[in-house]
């Protein structure tokens, strides 16, 4: 039978070690992170092990926890700096292979289809590649504000930042996705 | 651009998903609970710390009770003592292999 829990109380169980109390914090939270996560880094084992791991050090951390912010909250700012660990890791490797290659970036690969006429598909084809070649900290800027619509506030506070740098951070994305997809634009 | 908006909200929406998966609690939970039971390294490495420093601070008694006088021996060098070790002379160094000590 459910007990009625409350956000505290959960807190409180779980920081003791009573595990239905963690099962359920992992349950309730779960879908949120999931979000969050799976838009930062695709769907996949990178996103598997960031959400357990983001649960598994928040369950660690729950002694020092002091409830100044909401347990969602707490959880969305651990996955968020892991998976931003993730993408740096993703990078680094990609920039070694580039290494071995060619010293190509990735931005011709959008500008090289020019201004002729091309279709949705090829927009939204472009557009993901455009997305994927933002910097980390730009991409956890426009997934938490375009695409979970957080206020620049809430964005500035799951990261760490100033609101200005959100807001900053926000602008140069746009600006480099604007210019990145300019040539379609034009088409 | 507001069409190029909606399509980067809807890459962006691509990937998303709204759970990990089947079992994602109960694989959370078990690693959570690995996490929890400190590993084998850790135990013996913990023991280890605390042996070692049992042991320095019964070494550090012994020099001290050594240097202290009662329990030194005469003409015993300060190295000699802290390790325990009875002083050389030319004496015990030739008794000891048989040889006859010459000036």
């Amino acid at each position: 039978m459910d007990q009625p829990w409350t956000e505290r109380g959960l807190v409180a169980a779980a920081a003791l070690g009573d595990e239905v109390a963690v099962r359920h914090l992992v349950q309730e939270h779960e879908g949120a992170i999931a979000t969050t996560v799976t838009a930062m880094l695709g769907a996949g084992d990178d996103a598997e092990d960031v959400g357990q791991e983001t649960f598994v050090r928040f369950l660690r951390s729950l002694p020092n926890y002091r409830g100044d912010a909401a347990v969602r909250t707490y959880l969305t700012r651990i996955a968020i700096n892991l998976s931003l660990d993730v993408l740096a890791r993703r990078r680094r490797r990609l920039g070694w292979l580039r290494l071995g290659t060619s010293g190509d970036r990735d931005e011709p690969t959008v500008a090289a289809i020019g201004p002729e006429e091309i279709d949705r598909e090829d927009r939204r084809r472009q557009i993901r590649i455009a997305v994927a070649a933002l910097d980390p900290n730009h991409r956890a800027v426009v997934v938490l504000r375009i695409l979970e619509e957080r206020s620049t506030r809430e964005t500035a506070e799951l990261l760490g930042v100033p609101e200005g740098t959100v807001m900053s951070r926000l602008k140069r994305a746009l600006a480099r996705l604007a210019i990145t997809l300019e040539p379609l634009e034009n088409g | 651009m507001t069409s190029d908006s909606k399509i980067l909200r809807e890459v962006l929406a691509e990937t998303r998903r709204t759970s990990f998966g089947p079992d994602f609690t109960d694989r959370t939970i078990l690693r959570w609970r690995m996490r929890r039971a400190p590993s084998t390294a850790e135990f013996i490495l913990r023991i280890g710390s605390r042996a070692a420093a049992v042991g320095l601070a019964a070494a550090a008694a012994i020099a001290l009770y050594t240097l202290g006088g009662t329990g030194r021996i005469a003409g015993q060098s300060t190295a000699e003592a802290l390790l325990g070790l009875a002083p050389v002379t030319l004496d015990v160094a030739y008794f000891d292999s048989g040889a006859t000590p010459t000036r």
